[in-house]
Protein backbone atom coordinates (compact mmCIF):
# COMPACT_ATOMS: atom_id res chain seq x y z
CA UNK A 1 0.00 0.00 0.00
CA UNK A 2 2.62 1.85 0.81
CA UNK A 3 4.66 1.49 -2.22
CA UNK A 4 1.58 2.58 -4.37
CA UNK A 5 1.38 6.03 -2.47
CA UNK A 6 4.38 6.61 -3.07
CA UNK A 7 4.58 5.75 -6.95
CA UNK A 8 1.18 7.51 -7.17
CA UNK A 9 3.11 10.76 -5.14
CA UNK A 10 6.13 9.78 -7.76
CA UNK A 11 3.89 9.98 -10.95
CA UNK A 12 2.59 13.04 -9.75
CA UNK A 13 5.46 14.76 -9.14
CA UNK A 14 7.38 13.76 -12.39
CA UNK A 15 4.05 15.14 -14.06
CA UNK A 16 4.42 18.75 -12.35
CA UNK A 17 8.21 18.46 -13.88
CA UNK A 18 6.92 17.95 -17.16
CA UNK A 19 3.94 20.97 -17.04
CA UNK A 20 5.27 24.37 -18.17
CA UNK A 21 5.69 27.11 -15.55
CA UNK A 22 2.40 29.20 -16.99
CA UNK A 23 0.38 25.87 -16.30
CA UNK A 24 2.36 25.62 -12.93
CA UNK A 25 0.94 29.01 -12.12
CA UNK A 26 -2.54 28.40 -13.01
CA UNK A 27 -2.45 25.17 -10.66
CA UNK A 28 -0.75 26.93 -8.03
CA UNK A 29 -3.45 30.11 -8.10
CA UNK A 30 -6.09 26.96 -8.00
CA UNK A 31 -4.46 26.47 -4.45
CA UNK A 32 -2.08 23.67 -5.42
CA UNK A 33 0.72 24.19 -3.23
CA UNK A 34 2.69 21.41 -4.76
CA UNK A 35 3.08 23.21 -8.30
CA UNK A 36 4.22 26.33 -6.49
CA UNK A 37 6.70 24.52 -4.65
CA UNK A 38 7.90 22.95 -8.12
CA UNK A 39 8.27 26.59 -9.25
CA UNK A 40 10.30 27.50 -6.78
CA UNK A 41 12.68 24.42 -6.98
CA UNK A 42 12.99 25.49 -10.85
CA UNK A 43 13.63 28.64 -10.67
CA UNK A 44 15.40 28.96 -6.82
CA UNK A 45 18.88 28.81 -8.06
CA UNK A 46 18.35 31.71 -11.22
CA UNK A 47 16.99 33.89 -8.09
CA UNK A 48 19.37 33.82 -5.68
CA UNK A 49 22.40 34.03 -8.13
CA UNK A 50 20.83 37.26 -9.31
CA UNK A 51 19.84 38.46 -5.55
CA UNK A 52 23.74 37.46 -4.92
CA UNK A 53 24.65 39.59 -7.32
CA UNK A 54 22.85 42.27 -6.16
CA UNK A 55 23.62 42.34 -2.32
CA UNK A 56 26.89 40.35 -2.36
CA UNK A 57 26.41 38.03 0.98
CA UNK A 58 24.74 34.87 1.17
CA UNK A 59 22.44 35.31 3.88
CA UNK A 60 21.31 38.44 2.63
CA UNK A 61 20.43 36.58 -0.88
CA UNK A 62 18.87 34.16 1.15
CA UNK A 63 16.80 36.48 2.42
CA UNK A 64 15.84 37.89 -0.85
CA UNK A 65 14.81 34.80 -2.62
CA UNK A 66 12.32 34.26 0.14
CA UNK A 67 10.82 37.40 0.38
CA UNK A 68 10.48 37.54 -3.84
CA UNK A 69 9.35 34.13 -3.65
CA UNK A 70 6.72 35.50 -0.86
CA UNK A 71 5.69 37.91 -3.09
CA UNK A 72 5.28 35.84 -6.20
CA UNK A 73 2.69 33.65 -4.12
CA UNK A 74 1.23 36.57 -2.63
CA UNK A 75 0.87 38.12 -6.56
CA UNK A 76 -0.03 34.93 -8.40
CA UNK A 77 -3.08 36.60 -9.85
CA UNK A 78 -1.36 39.34 -11.22
CA UNK A 79 0.63 37.31 -13.41
CA UNK A 80 0.27 37.33 -17.06
CA UNK A 81 1.18 35.23 -19.42
CA UNK A 82 2.40 36.92 -22.17
CA UNK A 83 5.49 37.51 -19.96
CA UNK A 84 7.71 34.84 -18.79
CA UNK A 85 7.51 33.52 -15.32
CA UNK A 86 10.58 34.07 -15.11
CA UNK A 87 11.02 37.65 -16.37
CA UNK A 88 8.64 38.25 -14.13
CA UNK A 89 9.78 36.50 -11.23
CA UNK A 90 13.43 38.46 -12.17
CA UNK A 91 11.02 41.86 -11.99
CA UNK A 92 10.33 41.13 -8.60
CA UNK A 93 13.79 40.42 -7.01
CA UNK A 94 15.08 43.60 -9.10
CA UNK A 95 12.62 45.89 -7.55
CA UNK A 96 13.16 44.21 -3.81
CA UNK A 97 17.16 44.76 -4.51
CA UNK A 98 16.19 48.12 -5.49
CA UNK A 99 14.54 49.03 -2.56
CA UNK A 100 16.62 46.57 -0.12
CA UNK A 101 19.98 48.93 -1.90
CA UNK A 102 17.95 52.32 -1.06
CA UNK A 103 17.44 51.35 2.61
CA UNK A 104 20.45 50.05 3.29
CA UNK A 105 23.14 51.26 0.81
CA UNK A 106 25.30 52.83 3.34
CA UNK A 107 25.55 49.69 5.80
CA UNK A 108 26.26 47.33 3.01
CA UNK A 109 28.96 49.14 1.96
CA UNK A 110 31.13 48.92 5.34
CA UNK A 111 30.28 45.68 6.08
CA UNK A 112 31.07 44.34 3.06
CA UNK A 113 34.53 46.71 3.15
CA UNK A 114 35.05 44.61 6.28
CA UNK A 115 34.26 41.36 4.90
CA UNK A 116 36.10 41.71 1.91
CA UNK A 117 39.30 42.18 4.04
CA UNK A 118 38.66 39.92 6.55
CA UNK A 119 38.34 36.81 4.08
CA UNK A 120 41.45 37.67 1.81
CA UNK A 121 43.36 34.76 3.81
CA UNK A 122 41.07 32.63 4.17
CA UNK A 123 39.88 31.66 0.60
CA UNK A 124 40.59 28.74 -1.14
CA UNK A 125 41.97 29.64 -4.85
CA UNK A 126 41.23 28.40 -7.90
CA UNK A 127 44.71 27.42 -8.94
CA UNK A 128 47.54 25.76 -7.32
CA UNK A 129 49.67 28.91 -7.30
CA UNK A 130 49.05 30.28 -3.68
CA UNK A 131 49.97 34.06 -4.97
CA UNK A 132 47.66 33.79 -8.31
CA UNK A 133 45.15 32.80 -5.99
CA UNK A 134 45.62 35.61 -3.73
CA UNK A 135 45.83 38.09 -6.94
CA UNK A 136 43.03 36.61 -8.02
CA UNK A 137 40.58 37.09 -4.87
CA UNK A 138 42.11 40.67 -4.37
CA UNK A 139 40.64 41.21 -7.69
CA UNK A 140 37.23 39.64 -7.51
CA UNK A 141 37.07 41.28 -3.90
CA UNK A 142 37.77 44.85 -4.93
CA UNK A 143 35.52 44.53 -8.16
CA UNK A 144 32.98 43.22 -5.83
CA UNK A 145 32.85 46.46 -3.74
CA UNK A 146 33.13 48.50 -6.88
CA UNK A 147 30.02 46.71 -7.95
CA UNK A 148 28.50 46.99 -5.06
CA UNK A 149 29.11 50.74 -4.56
CA UNK A 150 27.00 51.59 -8.11
CA UNK A 151 24.06 52.96 -7.79
CA UNK A 152 21.20 50.20 -8.00
CA UNK A 153 19.62 51.16 -11.49
CA UNK A 154 23.72 50.37 -13.00
CA UNK A 155 24.51 47.08 -10.58
CA UNK A 156 21.00 45.98 -12.29
CA UNK A 157 22.19 46.06 -15.51
CA UNK A 158 25.77 44.71 -15.12
CA UNK A 159 24.19 41.71 -13.21
CA UNK A 160 21.54 41.03 -15.70
CA UNK A 161 23.69 41.36 -18.81
CA UNK A 162 27.08 40.33 -17.50
CA UNK A 163 27.29 38.44 -14.71
CA UNK A 164 23.64 36.24 -15.38
CA UNK A 165 24.09 36.65 -19.59
CA UNK A 166 20.68 37.81 -19.76
CA UNK A 167 19.74 38.75 -23.61
CA UNK A 168 18.38 42.48 -24.30
CA UNK A 169 14.72 41.81 -24.95
CA UNK A 170 14.44 40.09 -21.35
CA UNK A 171 16.14 43.05 -20.04
CA UNK A 172 13.95 44.91 -21.51
CA UNK A 173 11.06 43.33 -20.22
CA UNK A 174 12.34 42.75 -16.92
CA UNK A 175 13.42 46.41 -16.30
CA UNK A 176 10.17 48.02 -18.32
CA UNK A 177 11.91 49.75 -21.30
CA UNK A 178 12.83 49.39 -25.13
CA UNK A 179 15.08 47.23 -26.24
CA UNK A 180 17.07 50.59 -27.55
CA UNK A 181 16.66 51.84 -23.84
CA UNK A 182 18.35 48.62 -22.02
CA UNK A 183 21.42 48.69 -24.45
CA UNK A 184 22.21 52.01 -23.64
CA UNK A 185 21.29 51.53 -19.57
CA UNK A 186 23.94 48.54 -20.02
CA UNK A 187 26.72 51.08 -21.46
CA UNK A 188 26.14 53.51 -18.86
CA UNK A 189 26.53 51.00 -16.40
CA UNK A 190 29.14 49.19 -18.12
CA UNK A 191 30.91 53.18 -18.21
CA UNK A 192 30.63 53.34 -14.62
CA UNK A 193 31.83 50.37 -13.06
CA UNK A 194 35.09 51.06 -15.73
CA UNK A 195 35.69 54.41 -14.44
CA UNK A 196 35.70 52.88 -10.71
CA UNK A 197 38.03 50.23 -11.49
CA UNK A 198 40.73 51.76 -13.49
CA UNK A 199 43.34 51.78 -11.47
CA UNK A 200 42.70 47.98 -10.97
CA UNK A 201 42.60 47.53 -14.78
CA UNK A 202 45.89 49.52 -14.85
CA UNK A 203 47.79 47.15 -12.51
CA UNK B 1 30.72 63.04 -29.22
CA UNK B 2 33.34 61.57 -31.40
CA UNK B 3 35.39 60.50 -28.16
CA UNK B 4 31.78 59.46 -26.94
CA UNK B 5 31.36 56.91 -30.13
CA UNK B 6 34.60 55.93 -30.27
CA UNK B 7 34.52 54.93 -26.33
CA UNK B 8 31.40 53.21 -26.85
CA UNK B 9 32.87 51.28 -29.65
CA UNK B 10 35.67 50.09 -27.54
CA UNK B 11 33.41 48.82 -24.70
CA UNK B 12 30.64 47.01 -27.58
CA UNK B 13 34.01 45.69 -28.51
CA UNK B 14 35.46 43.99 -25.10
CA UNK B 15 32.23 42.73 -24.41
CA UNK B 16 31.70 41.27 -28.24
CA UNK B 17 28.92 43.06 -29.05
CA UNK B 18 30.20 45.35 -31.98
CA UNK B 19 28.95 43.89 -35.26
CA UNK B 20 31.63 41.98 -37.17
CA UNK B 21 33.00 44.52 -39.51
CA UNK B 22 33.44 46.67 -37.11
CA UNK B 23 35.24 44.73 -35.38
CA UNK B 24 37.90 43.97 -38.37
CA UNK B 25 38.05 47.46 -39.33
CA UNK B 26 38.77 48.19 -35.09
CA UNK B 27 41.62 45.47 -34.61
CA UNK B 28 43.44 46.33 -37.93
CA UNK B 29 43.25 49.98 -36.77
CA UNK B 30 44.68 48.79 -33.30
CA UNK B 31 48.00 47.09 -35.28
CA UNK B 32 49.09 50.37 -36.81
CA UNK B 33 48.07 52.59 -33.47
CA UNK B 34 49.79 51.43 -30.01
CA UNK B 35 47.40 53.83 -27.97
CA UNK B 36 44.33 52.54 -29.67
CA UNK B 37 45.85 48.52 -29.25
CA UNK B 38 46.59 49.30 -25.17
CA UNK B 39 43.17 51.20 -25.22
CA UNK B 40 41.25 47.52 -26.88
CA UNK B 41 43.61 45.83 -24.40
CA UNK B 42 42.57 47.22 -21.14
CA UNK B 43 38.56 47.03 -22.37
CA UNK B 44 39.36 43.47 -22.52
CA UNK B 45 40.96 43.04 -19.23
CA UNK B 46 37.62 44.93 -17.77
CA UNK B 47 35.60 42.73 -19.45
CA UNK B 48 37.08 39.67 -18.37
CA UNK B 49 37.48 40.77 -14.52
CA UNK B 50 33.82 40.85 -14.45
CA UNK B 51 34.03 36.83 -15.06
CA UNK B 52 35.58 36.61 -11.57
CA UNK B 53 32.44 37.65 -10.02
CA UNK B 54 30.18 35.02 -12.24
CA UNK B 55 31.07 32.09 -9.19
CA UNK B 56 28.60 32.49 -7.06
CA UNK B 57 28.50 30.32 -3.17
CA UNK B 58 26.00 27.71 -3.25
CA UNK B 59 22.71 28.77 -1.35
CA UNK B 60 21.51 26.48 1.82
CA UNK B 61 17.59 27.94 1.65
CA UNK B 62 15.46 25.01 1.30
CA UNK B 63 11.55 24.60 0.77
CA UNK B 64 10.78 23.81 4.07
CA UNK B 65 12.05 27.39 4.77
CA UNK B 66 10.14 29.07 2.42
CA UNK B 67 6.82 26.80 3.09
CA UNK B 68 7.19 28.00 6.51
CA UNK B 69 7.40 32.00 5.72
CA UNK B 70 4.57 31.57 3.48
CA UNK B 71 2.30 30.12 6.87
CA UNK B 72 4.19 32.35 8.93
CA UNK B 73 2.51 35.40 7.18
CA UNK B 74 -0.93 33.13 6.56
CA UNK B 75 -0.72 33.74 3.03
CA UNK B 76 -3.24 32.80 0.65
CA UNK B 77 -3.70 33.77 -3.49
CA UNK B 78 -5.60 36.80 -3.30
CA UNK B 79 -8.60 36.94 -6.16
CA UNK B 80 -8.24 39.41 -8.77
CA UNK B 81 -11.79 40.81 -8.03
CA UNK B 82 -11.17 41.79 -4.55
CA UNK B 83 -7.95 43.33 -5.87
CA UNK B 84 -9.21 45.47 -8.36
CA UNK B 85 -11.65 46.48 -5.81
CA UNK B 86 -9.75 48.55 -3.63
CA UNK B 87 -10.14 52.01 -5.01
CA UNK B 88 -13.76 51.75 -5.83
CA UNK B 89 -14.92 52.32 -1.98
CA UNK B 90 -13.65 56.39 -2.65
CA UNK B 91 -16.58 56.87 -5.35
CA UNK B 92 -19.15 54.92 -2.92
CA UNK B 93 -18.42 57.09 -0.48
CA UNK B 94 -18.62 60.02 -2.34
CA UNK B 95 -21.73 59.66 -3.53
CA UNK B 96 -23.18 58.45 -0.29
CA UNK B 97 -22.24 61.67 0.87
CA UNK B 98 -23.59 63.84 -1.42
CA UNK B 99 -26.90 61.70 -1.34
CA UNK B 100 -26.92 62.41 1.80
CA UNK B 101 -26.43 65.74 1.92
CA UNK B 102 -29.29 66.22 -0.37
CA UNK B 103 -31.84 64.10 1.55
CA UNK B 104 -30.65 66.28 4.97
CA UNK B 105 -33.65 69.00 4.28
CA UNK B 106 -36.38 66.32 3.42
CA UNK B 107 -35.57 64.64 6.57
CA UNK B 108 -36.91 67.46 8.90
CA UNK B 109 -40.37 66.31 10.83
CA UNK B 110 -43.18 67.33 9.15
CA UNK B 111 -45.84 69.35 11.17
CA UNK B 112 -48.98 68.31 12.37
CA UNK B 113 -51.51 70.64 9.38
CA UNK B 114 -52.93 73.30 11.45
CA UNK B 115 -56.90 73.83 11.75
CA UNK B 116 -57.99 77.43 11.92
CA UNK B 117 -61.55 77.84 12.80
CA UNK B 118 -63.21 80.78 12.57
CA UNK B 119 -65.26 81.54 16.27
CA UNK B 120 -68.62 82.86 14.06
CA UNK B 121 -70.32 80.10 13.40
CA UNK B 122 -72.10 81.53 10.65
CA UNK B 123 -68.51 81.87 8.70
CA UNK B 124 -68.08 78.25 9.68
CA UNK B 125 -70.82 77.26 7.91
CA UNK B 126 -70.10 79.05 4.54
CA UNK B 127 -66.28 79.04 4.33
CA UNK B 128 -64.55 75.42 5.45
CA UNK B 129 -62.14 75.88 7.88
CA UNK B 130 -58.24 77.22 6.75
CA UNK B 131 -56.51 74.38 6.79
CA UNK B 132 -52.86 75.40 7.34
CA UNK B 133 -49.64 73.40 5.67
CA UNK B 134 -46.61 73.36 4.07
CA UNK B 135 -48.34 73.85 0.99
CA UNK B 136 -50.75 76.75 2.18
CA UNK B 137 -49.33 80.18 2.23
CA UNK B 138 -50.55 81.87 5.09
CA UNK B 139 -51.22 85.41 4.64
CA UNK B 140 -49.37 86.11 1.14
CA UNK B 141 -51.69 87.82 -0.62
CA UNK B 142 -53.36 90.18 1.69
CA UNK B 143 -56.43 92.07 1.31
CA UNK B 144 -55.65 94.82 -0.95
CA UNK B 145 -57.29 97.16 1.27
CA UNK B 146 -55.61 96.09 4.16
CA UNK B 147 -51.92 96.34 2.21
CA UNK B 148 -53.13 100.20 1.51
CA UNK B 149 -53.75 101.01 4.43
CA UNK B 150 -51.23 99.61 6.30
CA UNK B 151 -48.36 100.46 4.21
CA UNK B 152 -47.81 103.89 4.85
CA UNK B 153 -46.86 103.75 8.21
CA UNK B 154 -45.76 100.21 8.36
CA UNK B 155 -48.27 100.13 12.13
CA UNK B 156 -50.82 98.76 10.18
CA UNK B 157 -52.68 95.76 12.24
CA UNK B 158 -51.60 92.40 9.80
CA UNK B 159 -49.32 94.01 8.06
CA UNK B 160 -45.99 92.77 10.77
CA UNK B 161 -46.91 89.18 10.00
CA UNK B 162 -47.18 89.14 6.11
CA UNK B 163 -43.77 90.69 5.88
CA UNK B 164 -42.10 88.27 8.27
CA UNK B 165 -43.83 85.38 6.46
CA UNK B 166 -42.47 86.38 3.57
CA UNK B 167 -38.83 86.97 4.80
CA UNK B 168 -38.53 83.35 6.07
CA UNK B 169 -37.15 80.83 3.99
CA UNK B 170 -38.97 77.47 3.60
CA UNK B 171 -36.29 75.94 6.05
CA UNK B 172 -37.59 77.73 8.81
CA UNK B 173 -41.41 76.67 7.93
CA UNK B 174 -41.59 74.13 10.64
CA UNK B 175 -40.56 77.00 13.65
CA UNK B 176 -42.96 79.15 11.90
CA UNK B 177 -45.69 76.54 13.17
CA UNK B 178 -44.56 75.77 16.09
CA UNK B 179 -44.81 79.16 17.13
CA UNK B 180 -48.06 79.54 16.20
CA UNK B 181 -49.67 76.61 16.95
CA UNK B 182 -48.34 78.01 20.62
CA UNK B 183 -49.90 80.97 20.22
CA UNK B 184 -52.99 79.78 19.01
CA UNK B 185 -53.10 77.37 22.33
CA UNK B 186 -52.58 80.11 24.62
CA UNK B 187 -55.34 82.12 23.04
CA UNK B 188 -57.69 80.29 20.93
CA UNK B 189 -60.85 82.55 20.79
CA UNK B 190 -58.67 84.96 19.23
CA UNK B 191 -58.43 83.37 15.76
CA UNK B 192 -61.01 85.43 14.03
CA UNK B 193 -59.91 87.18 10.95
CA UNK B 194 -60.05 90.53 9.86
CA UNK B 195 -61.48 88.99 6.26
CA UNK B 196 -62.86 85.39 5.95
CA UNK B 197 -61.26 85.55 2.65
CA UNK B 198 -57.76 86.19 3.76
CA UNK B 199 -55.99 83.55 5.91
CA UNK B 200 -55.66 84.63 9.01
CA UNK B 201 -52.06 85.49 10.42
CA UNK B 202 -51.75 83.84 13.43
CA UNK B 203 -50.03 86.68 15.26
CA UNK B 204 -53.39 88.84 14.32
CA UNK B 205 -55.06 86.40 16.30
CA UNK B 206 -52.92 87.17 19.58
CA UNK B 207 -54.90 89.61 20.79
CA UNK B 208 -59.37 90.77 20.74
CA UNK B 209 -60.00 92.56 18.33
CA UNK B 210 -61.69 94.98 20.26
CA UNK B 211 -58.33 96.08 22.10
CA UNK B 212 -56.23 98.74 20.48
CA UNK B 213 -52.84 97.76 19.79
CA UNK B 214 -49.72 99.53 20.09
CA UNK B 215 -46.74 99.06 18.80
CA UNK B 216 -43.21 100.82 19.32
CA UNK B 217 -42.10 104.19 17.32
CA UNK B 218 -39.50 106.47 16.99
CA UNK B 219 -39.93 109.66 18.90
CA UNK B 220 -40.76 111.48 16.01
CA UNK B 221 -43.44 109.99 14.74
CA UNK B 222 -46.75 110.24 16.00
CA UNK B 223 -48.60 107.05 17.72
CA UNK B 224 -51.27 105.74 15.94
CA UNK B 225 -53.83 103.68 17.81
CA UNK B 226 -55.81 101.80 15.62
CA UNK B 227 -58.68 99.23 16.52
CA UNK B 228 -59.94 96.97 13.91
CA UNK B 229 -63.56 97.29 13.21
CA UNK B 230 -65.85 94.45 13.59
CA UNK B 231 -68.26 95.21 10.78
CA UNK B 232 -65.41 96.51 8.50
CA UNK B 233 -63.27 93.95 8.53
CA UNK B 234 -59.55 95.07 6.93
CA UNK B 235 -60.43 98.48 7.87
CA UNK B 236 -57.82 100.60 10.17
CA UNK B 237 -59.58 102.74 12.83
CA UNK B 238 -57.71 104.98 14.87
CA UNK B 239 -59.65 104.91 18.15
CA UNK B 240 -58.52 107.86 21.09
CA UNK B 241 -56.38 110.94 21.20
CA UNK B 242 -53.65 111.03 23.54
CA UNK B 243 -50.89 113.93 23.92
CA UNK B 244 -48.02 113.16 21.27
CA UNK B 245 -50.36 110.69 20.35
CA UNK B 246 -52.40 110.85 16.84
CA UNK B 247 -56.04 109.57 17.21
CA UNK B 248 -58.45 108.88 14.43
CA UNK B 249 -61.47 106.98 13.48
Amino acid sequence: MEGIVSTMGATATGRLELESDERLVQRARSGEYEAFEHLFDRHRILVYRFAYQMVGRRDDAEDMVQEAFVRAYQNLHRYRDEAKFTTWLLRIVTNLCTDQARMSQRRSNLEQKEAAGALDWMTIGMTNDPVQNLEDERRKAALRSALNALPAHHRTMIVLRDLEEREYPEIAKIIGCTIGGAKLRVLRARRALRDRIAPLLAQ
Amino acid sequence: MMRNKRDQELLRYAFGELEEGKTEALRNQAENDSELAAELKAQERFAVSLNLLKDVPEDQYSKERLRAAILERCLEPREPAKAKLGWLWMPAVAFGLTFAIMLLPNLQPKAEPMVVKDPNPMRNQMTPPVVLNRTTVVAKKPEPQMTQAAKPNALAFGTAPVQASQKRNRKSYATLVASRSGERTAAPAATQSADPAVKQPVKQTTKPESDPVVLPASNDEPIVIIGALPDAPGRATETEAVTGVLVGG
